[in-house]
């Protein structure tokens, strides 16, 4: 059974309304995410690749209820995420757990890392004392740090460093889930590789499932088992790594998979199979969002969206075209 | 072979600040011939863009200062030019495209304005002419409807365009060397493709040299005939594209090719390279690489390599390169 499944879950957006927008023609609406739907098995790292805007971060706060969503479902082990009473909330957050892409602004500077890392652990377990520094030492080793490290700052650590604070505050909850934003691109790639080899390390000792967000192919197929690619707001294509990496069917997965510089590559010329530039989902017209980039549309595209389909075992695609 | 269009000779760079003295770059040499492309590949930190801020004159003294070095541009030494004779080198025979276009254009005045200050100050066009050879440069880096886009202020464009512009300003004068500081690192990889494909295109076109700056090898690979290595303010490896990512000689090179993620290498651990870049403050003695590198023996924590040709094609700064 799935650990997570998201059905249908939308949030849109409204943009303006403010003194200049009235005069110019009023409110917008952004669909930032549009009736996206996928589950996550357990165990398993799930991948969201995209590009910027494409609403990867959006989906993942409304997973763990940061943002309200306007509609759809997500049950996390049959537990109905999105109308659960607030007061309930904290309990879903001690099973899904957050890193997130700066570690420069996601640790507080005024607390010392025993705190950063001890606090969910007094909010969740009630931990206190001596039994609390425990196990923040224990969290501290399993991510490649050092009991030396507890009375410190943030200000005295590397980005890798925060980075592994970051992960070890996340796995401080005990969760069975973690949704991981950009978490490595930041990174310089010598570290990128610690960290990397930390979060699959973990991954499989601690049996957790991961939601892996990034803009970055090349880190979401060493990682994930299971991608999702994410255009303005719609899911194009989903299936198993080895498949989308190998096989990829919808025109976007294979335009990115084309733009993406590899160091194999480094002999081929460049080629940029999509033109133009990513639009906002403002008011989307009907049809495909990729329609105005698509080096392979037919008129249908302009007016149906395409739904996404099994075209393949397990590999479902969203193109009329496929 | 004729005498190159850029040497940098030497050069060390030092920022003096609270904490102490920083050495930003140490004895970097490399040669530049007209018309070619050189990429410069690091991590943060490593010194590349303190590297080009010094060819264009632009390191803040103090607090940095540069200690020892040449920089000769066509032969002239630009590190003895008076800031006014910069100013005239600087914008119309070599010309810096930064990483972040939002930052780098002002956002109170049109793009057609701050394109058409290059032929005003370096051409002394009238406005007339200059907004003529504006236009001109706008639809040479494709951007659409050049006679509207002059009127356009920066924050109307997208990142992509806001690139494209920038790379407009940057050409206007037609210099003779470009530098390109992590152009793309602000885009998604669909524009950085078409921003690569452009400037490898108007390079070829206008004759120019380039110098591309990017802690991405794989991005410096797509563009670059030769490629220098950094690492911590030091150039550790210098060789063409090809033998340095088929044959790499650096361990620490060889570590960073290593340490990329890709999907071929799933199930695989990746090869970090362990530790965290040497605190430029106190760089350790001999290599700055031996805390973190396998290969270390006594000699490397003593003396520094400096960057020879040792074996096979490449030059390298370490005393026991290749496998």
């Amino acid at each position: 059974m799935a650990l997570l499944e998201v059905k249908n879950l939308t949030k849109h957006f409204e943009i303006g309304g403010g003194f200049f927008s009235r005069l110019g023609g009023g409110k917008k609406l952004l669909k930032a995410v549009d009736q996206i739907s996928f589950s996550v098995p357990e165990g398993k790292t799930f991948g969201l690749v995209g590009e910027s805007g494409c609403g990867k971060s959006t989906t993942a706060r409304l997973i763990t209820r940061l943002i309200p969503a306007t509609t759809g479902e997500v049950y996390f082990e049959g537990m109905d995420v999105l109308n659960l009473p607030k007061r309930d909330v904290r309990k879903l957050r001690k099973h899904i757990q957050m890193i997130f892409q700066d570690p420069y602004a996601s640790l507080n500077p005024r607390m010392r890392v025993v705190d950063i890392i001890g606090r969910p652990l007094t909010i969740f377990f009630g931990a206190k004392g001596q039994k609390r520094v425990d196990r923040v030492v224990e969290l501290l080793e399993l991510v490649g740090l050092r009991p030396e490290h507890l009375y410190r700052y943030p200000h005295e650590f590397s980005g890798g460093q925060r980075q592994r604070i970051g992960i070890a505050r996340a796995l401080a909850a005990n969760p069975k889930l973690i949704i991981a934003d950009e978490p490595v691109s930041s990174l310089d790639v010598s570290v990128q590789a610690q960290v990397l080899n930390l979060l699959r390390k973990l991954q499989r000792e601690l049996k957790l499932s991961l939601i892996f967000i990034s803009h970055d192919l090349n880190v979401v197929g060493y990682l994930a088992d299971i991608v999702a690619v994410m255009y303005a707001g719609k899911i194009m294509e989903i299936g198993r790594a080895e498949e989308i990496f190998t096989t990829p069917l919808n025109p976007y997965t294979q335009a990115l998979l084309a733009s993406n510089p590899t160091v194999g590559s480094f002999a081929e010329s460049i080629e940029s199979p999509l033109k133009g530039e990513v639009t906002l989902p403002l008011n989307p017209p009907p049809g495909c969002r990729l329609e105005p980039r698509c080096p392979i549309r037919v008129s249908r595209c302009k007016t149906i969206e395409p739904r996404l389909e099994e075209k393949r075992l397990l590999h479902q695609v969203a193109c009329h075209e496929v | 072979m004729n005498a190159p269009l850029l040497e940098v000779k030497n050069l060390t760079v030092r920022f003096r600040l609270k904490r102490g003295i920083l050495n930003a770059v140490q004895d970097v040499s490399f040669s530049l011939q007209e018309s070619e492309t050189f990429g410069i590949v690091g991590e943060t930190g490593c010194g590349k863009t303190v590297t080009s801020l010094s060819i264009l004159g632009l390191i803040p003294c103090p607090p940095g200062e540069i200690t020892s070095g040449e920089i000769l541009f066509e032969g002239e030494n630009l590190l003895k030019k008076s800031p006014r004779e910069m100013e005239k080198i600087r914008g119309r025979r070599i010309a810096m495209i930064f990483q972040e276009p939002m930052t780098s254009l002002n956002p109170s005045l049109t793009i057609g304005d701050q394109i058409a200050e290059c032929y005003r100050v370096h051409m002394a066009y009238s406005k007339k002419v200059a907004l003529d050879f504006t236009e001109q440069m706008l639809s040479l880096v494709r951007l659409p409807s050049p006679k509207t886009m002059v009127h356009c202020y920066p924050h109307e464009l997208s990142g992509g365009m806001r690139q494209r512009v920038m790379i407009a300003m940057a050409l206007a004068c037609q210099p003779k060397l470009l530098i390109a500081d992590e152009p793309t690192t602000a885009l998604d990889v669909t524009v950085q493709a078409q921003i690569l494909e452009l400037l490898k295109e108007l390079q070829a076109k206008l004759k120019m040299a380039l110098i591309f700056i990017s802690h991405n090898l794989a991005v410096v690979a797509r563009l670059c005939d030769r490629i220098g290595v950094m690492y911590a303010g030091s150039m550790v490896e210098l060789a063409d594209k090809k033998s340095l990512f088929t044959d790499p000689l650096h361990p620490y090179t060889r570590a960073l090719l290593n340490a990329i993620p890709s999907p071929e290498l799933r199930d695989k651990t990746l090869n970090a390279i362990p530790g965290t870049v040497c605190n430029l403050f106190e760089p350790p003695p001999g290599c700055k690489f031996h805390p973190r590198c396998s290969k270390a023996k006594e000699i490397c924590k003593t003396e520094a390599p400096v960057l020879e040709l040792k074996s096979g094609k490449n030059l390298t700064a370490c005393y026991f390169p290749g496998a």
